[in-house]
Formats: structure tokens, C-alpha cells, sequence
């Protein structure tokens, strides 16, 4: 705990903007009789910066998804302290701010996803006309324009999903928390999660995402915490995490083998340890997307999904990414009660 | 606040009716309450079988839509955190009062729209089944004056005198017995008056008729209205009145004309009256349609309840728990009357005597204590009196609005709202 703790404050990126704050948090499960039964999270402590991505990493169990409710409100911690925007996450004022897509999209079946937007986005106060312009929106945004009017129970796991993220993000939030976001997306629909991940970042949004995917998470996350057993076993930037900094790499177009050959020797020399030469490889994420790209014809089925590359417009650049920054009001109806 | 409500009782109402539970229940209500004039069977009279619709059709309604009321209000909250859609509910700007009441909203709706239909229903039902090619205009002219009315009940001015513990008056054969009634101010001119008499007799063979004249008329009235009739014991008997101006004191004598018929097993009966209800007058009040009302109003305050109830367990308890304890509640609840009156009777006979004194304390304090947190539903049954034309007087409707709905169903909205602030949204229910 102590040494999380230290480098927690030796933290490069640690400054007062503190979204999330939490010290010595704790979740024990209790079985009927109140008997203490699986120790979920133990003892962790992590901060999340405004304008940060980070990822919580780990294996199933690891207490990923339990910190991420707890975040959120839908656990109590039994220790420890845990704020989100400077209050207790069960604060219904801070909620306003937060916008979360779960590990199942846990929509109402019966609705369409236009309804469901709606019903979202009237709990958020939005008037009418604000309203119906981010739902419309965002439904271009997931591709879902053709599908608005059916009921979400009919849709695909990958469809619910979009929906999912598109209620998360009905309310223009500073916090977006995503619970295995890439959860049942095909793997261009992987990549656009992800594009729509850094664009959010780059618009100043905070994002919290958990994922057992690391390829996911390394291309997002501007910060980790690899979780295991409940506890925090690393935690930094991930570019600190993986450099090696005792070993280089070059790259440059390939040489013909004489001339490899006194480029070798020379490094040879200089380091000496024989060097490794091999040629990049893309990832079979980038040569998927690009096999894909060339065959697939422009889908425009009116059943199916139709993304865009863009954002919701709506969904403002953060400028002032303090912790107390309020939620514009030009589109909030007034509460008549 | 109210946006929210709103916004989350339009939700609940959605789903409803996409899910066909609506639907179903309508069917339902529908088919079952228009079979019921093919499967009961009556004395054979308009009046009885006018009753019998009522009352059952009625009764049918109330069982029908308190099961699904509370059923669906169990559900209402305990699937949603079944099934995650409260996950990501909770983590909106809303507050757990806000959902109760969104929730208690959406639901009531629904009562009020499938109460409507029913009690369309039925009152169309009834309109057909007394329709001019079905009953004569004297039956008709009858039913509207007995049932399909609104009429109160007037207590002698001059009641039997009922002291020392006498609870009865007896009249022999030959004997009269007297009551003086006063009529109201508020009774129309055209209005008829009845008489309502129920009694018993000294008679071995319960149901056999007596004899009997009934004297009517205004004080010291020379030529007083006279009626002679043979009635049944033990069963209400309305006697139509002759016109009477309001202010008007009536007497009314019956006079025990029984007399030991020639080869007959029976002896002369003497009929006995009660005290209290032995004969009383009885006046319109008003029409049945707003009688028809308060009755529906009355049945959707025990729905207000119901709703509350099924809210708050399953706010606290998964679905089949959450139904079964709310089942259980209203199972006590209409138990608690016959338990408290069985407990206040038993005695428990142990030795020793201070053993037999704490049960007894113990067992009345159980039964107070469930008498307390149970709702008095009995008191406001309106099978009591719409299926024979008793007034519901609007204060009854109100008394069980602020009781049932915004007493019980008030305190079971706190309780509800609590329990759902507190509760760990992200834990497996059970």
C-alpha cells in the first residue's frame, strides 16, 4: 500500500484537477450472516486527472469491475476514501457529469434506441429541441441512424453496444467510464471505440475504461493500473511501463545486404552485442481493418450499422477542466419542481 | 424533480404496454368479466341477478388487478436490477425518490386505465342485461330503486329500548313493536322511501316465512298505510314507502299476525328484531353512476397501496422474493381481522398461571402489532355496498384515500425510498 502510495505522489501527471481520488479503498463481500467472504478490492489508491485516459487492467476477478462501480455509486466501499469530482460518488449532483457504458449494455428491450436516448436525455433535463439534436446526433455518430426505430431487443450484441455508449455520452459528460468497452464489437467497431476514445481525451473529457484487452488499452490509455487479486500491482504511464530504455530501435527503409552489413558492424562496435534485424509488422487489428476496408462496400443497409468517422458535434471541447466546472446550461430545462 | 418523475413513469408505462402485459391483462379482465353473466346463477329475479353480477364482476376486478398491481410493482424496480438497467439508471443525476415515485406514477396509470375499462365494462354490461327487451319496465322501474341506486340508511328516532343488555326485542303473536323515523330534509319529493327489516324468530326451522302487517304513516295518522307479507328470516327485506314530505316523522308498527294454522307442524313464531338494525328507512342518496365512481375510486386506493407495497419489497428483495413477501403481507392482512377477534377470545391454559399470562400478553401483542401494520381493507369494501345499492358517502372515499394511499402507502414510500438510497446497486440480489 505504502509504495503505491509514494509513487502516487511522485506521479508526474499529479496536480490539484483531480477527478477521481481514492486511498486505501476497499471492497469486501459479505456472505448473508454479514461474514466477510471475498475481499474484492484491497486496499488500492489511484488518482484520475482531469483530461486523462486511464486504464484499469487485469485479469478476470481482479476487481476491475468493482472498482468501477464503486466509482460510480453502485458499491459502497467498506475502507477507505473515494471521491469523484470532489464528492462522494453517491452524490447525485456529480452524476450529472458522469457518463458510464457497463460490460452489458443493460438497455430496456422494449424500447427503440431512439425512445431510449430520449429517456436518457430527459433524465439530464435537456430540452426538447437540445434533445433531439444529440440524439440524432449521436445516433449518426454509432451508425445507428437506419436502426432508431427498432426495438433495441432485436439488435445485435455490437448494436446494443453503440447504444450503449451513445446514452453514455447524451449528456456531454467530463467523466466517461467504460466497463469493457470493445465488449462485442467487431474489430472495426473496436477501432472506431478507440478513435472515439482519443478524440474525447482530446476534447478534454476524462475517460476511465476497464479492459482485459490489452491492445485496447495500450492504444487509448494515457495511464494504467494493472490490477490482480483485488490489489493495484503497478500503476504509471504507459509509455513508462513499456519503454525499455536500456535498448533503441531504428527504422529505415531496407538496404541492400553489404550495406545492412556495415550498418551492423558498426552498431556491433558501438554497443557491443549483436544486433536484431527484422522488418515491422503491422497488427492484424490495422491489416483487418485494411482487408475489410477494400471489400466491404459501404454499409447503408437500413437494418444494419452505418458509423461515421466524425463526433457529435455536441460534444463540446473541454476548456475549463476544473473540478467544479458546471454543465452548460443553454440546453437544461429549468426543473419545475 | 418533476420531469424526472415524469420522464421515468412514462418509461414504466412504455415498457408495459410493449411488453403485452397490458394486453394480456386486459384480455384478461375482458374475457372474464364478460362470461360472468353465463356462469352465475341467481334466484331468478332482476334484483338478484343484478346483485350477483356485481358483486362478482366487481370482486373479479379487485382480485384481478390487486394481483397484477402489486405483482407488476414487485417487478418494477427488482427486474430492473436484474436485469442492470437500474445499473446504469442509478449513475444518472436522479434520485432514489425520484424513481420510487416515477416507478409508483407509471403504474398507477395503469391501474386507473385497466380500472376504467373494467368498470366501463361492467357498466355497459349491466345497461345490457337491463334493457328494455330484457326486463319489464317494472323491473326496471324496481331495480333502479332498489340497487341500481344510491341510498343511505335513516335510524329510528324512537329505537327499540335496548338497555340492560337486551340486544333483541321479541314480538310475540299478536304483539306489535314500533319505530319513529323523521324524514330528512335532504329527500326529494318524487324520491321513493323504503323500509329496510331483516329479523329472527323463535322458530326451530330457521328459514320458514313468518306473517306479518306493516303499519306506515304519518303521526297519529287515522288511516296509517298497511301492507301484509310473508317474509323469510334472517334475510334483508326492503318494503317500499309511500311518499313522504322531508321533516315528515313516520311510524312505523309491525304487528305479528302469526297464528297456529289448522294441521300445520309449525307453531306461532315470534319474531325477534335487533336493537340496532331490526328496521331501518332507507333514502336516495344519488345515482348509481356516481356511486359506480366512488366505488372505482375506493378500489383504486387499495391499487395506490398494493403498488406501494410491491415497490417497496421489490426495492429490497429479487423478484420471486419480492412477490412472495408482498403476497404474504396482503395474505395476513386479510387474516388479521379473524386473528385478532380468535386471539382476543383464546385463553391459553398452562400452569403455571404467570406463563399463561405472558403468552396470552404476548399473543395480544401480536396480534396488535399486525393489526397496526396492516392496512384496514375490510373498512373499505365497497362490495359492502355497491352490489345493494348503498350510498358510498365521499368522505369513505376520501377517509381511504388518506389512509390507504397517503397513510400506508405513504409510509411504505419512505420505507421504499430508503431502502433503494441504501441499497448496493452492483450486488447480486437475492
Amino acid at each position: 500500500m505504502q509504495p503505491q502510495h509514494a509513487a502516487l505522489i511522485n506521479d508526474p501527471t499529479f496536480s490539484p484537477e483531480r477527478v477521481i481520488r481514492a486511498e486505501t479503498l476497499t471492497k469486501i463481500f459479505r456472505d448473508f450472516w454479514r461474514r466477510p467472504k471475498v475481499r474484492a478490492v484491497n486496499a488500492i489508491a489511484f488518482n484520475v486527472q482531469a483530461g486523462e485516459v486511464f486504464g484499469l487492467l487485469g485479469p478476470n476477478g481482479s476487481g476491475k469491475t468493482t472498482t468501477l462501480r464503486m466509482i460510480l455509486g453502485l458499491l459502497t466501499p467498506t475502507h477507505g476514501t473515494l471521491s469523484v469530482f470532489g464528492r462522494s460518488p453517491r452524490d447525485v449532483e456529480s452524476k450529472a457529469r458522469i457518463g458510464y457504458l457497463p460490460e452489458e449494455s443493460c438497455l430496456y428491450p422494449y424500447l427503440t434506441a431512439r425512445e431510449i436516448l430520449n429517456f436518457y436525455g430527459r433524465l439530464f433535463n435537456l430540452r426538447r429541441a437540445a434533445r433531439k439534436t444529440c440524439i440524432d446526433q449521436l445516433l449518426e455518430m454509432t451508425g445507428l441512424q437506419h436502426a432508431q426505430h427498432r426495438p433495441v431487443g432485436e439488435f445485435s450484441k455490437g448494436m446494443a453496444r453503440r447504444v450503449g455508449l451513445a446514452q453514455a455520452l447524451i449528456n456531454d459528460p467530463d467523466l466517461i467510464v467504460l466497463d469493457e468497452p470493445t465488449a462485442g464489437l467487431d474489430p472495426v467497431g473496436c477501432r472506431q471505440v478507440k478513435d472515439l476514445i482519443l478524440t474525447l481525451a482530446r476534447r478534454g473529457k476524462t475517460v476511465i475504461l476497464s479492459s482485459h484487452l490489452l491492445a485496447d488499452v495500450e492504444h487509448v490509455c494515457d495511464r494504467v493500473a494493472i490490477m490482480g487479486d483485488g490489489a493495484i500491482l503497478v500503476q504509471g504511464r504507459v509509455r513508462d511501463l513499456l519503454e525499455q530504455h536500456d535498448r533503441c530501435r531504428l527504422t529505415f527503409p531496407t538496404l541492400a545486404p553489404d550495406r545492412l552489413e556495415a550498418v551492423m558492424q558498426v552498431l556491433r562496435r558501438e554497443t557491443g552485442a549483436a544486433p536484431v534485424v527484422d522488418h515491422p509488422a503491422r497488427t492484424l487489428e490495422q491489416f483487418f481493418i485494411e482487408t475489410v476496408g477494400q471489400v466491404r462496400p459501404e454499409p447503408t443497409a437500413p437494418t444494419g450499422v452505418a458509423p461515421t468517422e466524425g463526433l457529435a458535434e455536441f460534444l463540446r471541447m473541454n476548456t475549463k477542466q476544473t473540478s467544479n466546472a458546471q454543465h452548460p446550461t443553454s440546453n437544461i430545462e429549468q426543473d419545475q419542481n | 424533480m418533476l420531469l424526472k418523475i415524469l420522464a421515468i413513469s412514462g418509461l414504466t408505462l412504455r415498457t408495459a404496454i410493449r411488453s403485452r402485459v397490458f394486453g394480456l391483462l386486459i384480455a384478461m379482465v375482458v374475457i372474464c368479466i364478460a362470461g360472468l353473466p353465463f356462469v352465475i346463477k341467481s334466484d331468478g329475479t332482476a334484483a338478484g341477478q343484478t346483485q350477483l353480477f356485481i358483486h362478482y364482476a366487481f370482486g373479479l376486478t379487485m382480485t384481478l388487478l390487486s394481483i397484477a398491481a402489486t405483482w407488476s410493482a414487485a417487478g418494477a424496480i427488482s427486474l430492473e436490477v436484474a436485469g442492470r438497467q437500474m445499473h446504469v439508471l442509478v449513475t444518472k443525476p436522479v434520485h432514489a425518490a425520484e424513481i420510487w415515485l416515477g416507478k409508483w406514477l407509471g403504474l398507477m396509470t395503469i391501474n386507473m386505465v385497466m380500472l376504467g375499462l373494467a368498470g366501463g365494462l361492467i357498466y355497459g354490461l349491466l345497461h345490457w342485461n337491463t334493457r328494455n327487451a330484457v326486463l319489464s319496465a317494472a323491473d326496471q322501474v324496481s331495480l333502479r330503486e332498489e340497487i341500481l341506486t344510491a341510498h343511505s340508511l335513516i335510524a329510528p328516532e324512537q329505537p327499540i329500548p335496548s338497555g340492560a343488555g337486551r340486544t333483541l326485542s321479541a314480538v310475540p303473536p299478536g304483539g306489535t313493536q314500533s319505530w319513529i323515523f323523521r324524514v330528512p330534509e335532504r329527500v326529494g319529493p318524487g324520491d321513493a322511501l323504503f323500509l329496510q327489516f331483516q329479523f329472527a324468530t323463535s322458530r326451530i326451522e330457521r328459514q320458514m316465512p313468518v306473517t306479518g302487517l306493516w303499519l306506515i304513516g304519518a303521526d297519529n295518522s287515522p288511516k296509517p298505510y298497511r301492507t301484509l307479507g310473508s317474509y323469510t328470516p334472517h334475510v334483508g327485506h326492503a318494503l317500499k314507502l309511500p311518499p313522504a314530505a322531508p321533516g315528515q316523522r313516520l311510524t312505523v308498527t309491525y304487528k305479528n299476525v302469526e297464528t297456529a294454522a289448522p294441521g300445520t307442524p309449525g307453531t306461532p313464531a315470534t319474531v325477534l328484531f335487533a336493537a340496532d338494525t331490526g328496521a331501518q328507512l332507507l333514502i336516495r342518496e344519488s345515482g348509481f353512476e356516481s356511486n359506480f365512481t366512488r366505488a372505482l375510486l375506493l378500489v383504486l386506493a387499495r391499487l395506490a397501496f398494493f403498488t406501494a407495497l410491491g415497490l417497496t419489497v421489490g426495492a429490497l428483495f429479487s423478484f420471486p422474493v419480492a412477490v412472495f413477501t408482498a403476497f404474504a403481507f396482503l395474505f395476513i392482512t386479510g387474516l388479521s381481522g379473524w386473528i385478532g377477534a380468535e386471539a382476543l377470545m383464546a385463553e391459553v391454559d398452562l400452569a403455571p398461571a404467570w406463563l399463561a399470562s405472558l403468552l396470552n400478553a404476548a399473543t395480544y401483542g401480536i396480534i396488535q402489532l399486525t393489526h397496526f401494520v396492516t392496512p384496514p381493507l375490510a373498512r373499505f369494501e365497497p362490495l359492502n355496498f355497491l352490489p345493494t345499492g348503498a350510498f358510498i358517502p365521499l368522505t369513505l372515499v376520501g377517509t381511504a384515500w388518506g389512509i390507504l394511499a397517503l397513510g400506508y402507502g405513504g409510509a411504505l414510500a419512505v420505507l421504499g425510498i430508503w431502502i433503494f438510497s441504501r441499497r448496493e446497486m452492483g450486488m447480486t440480489t437475492v
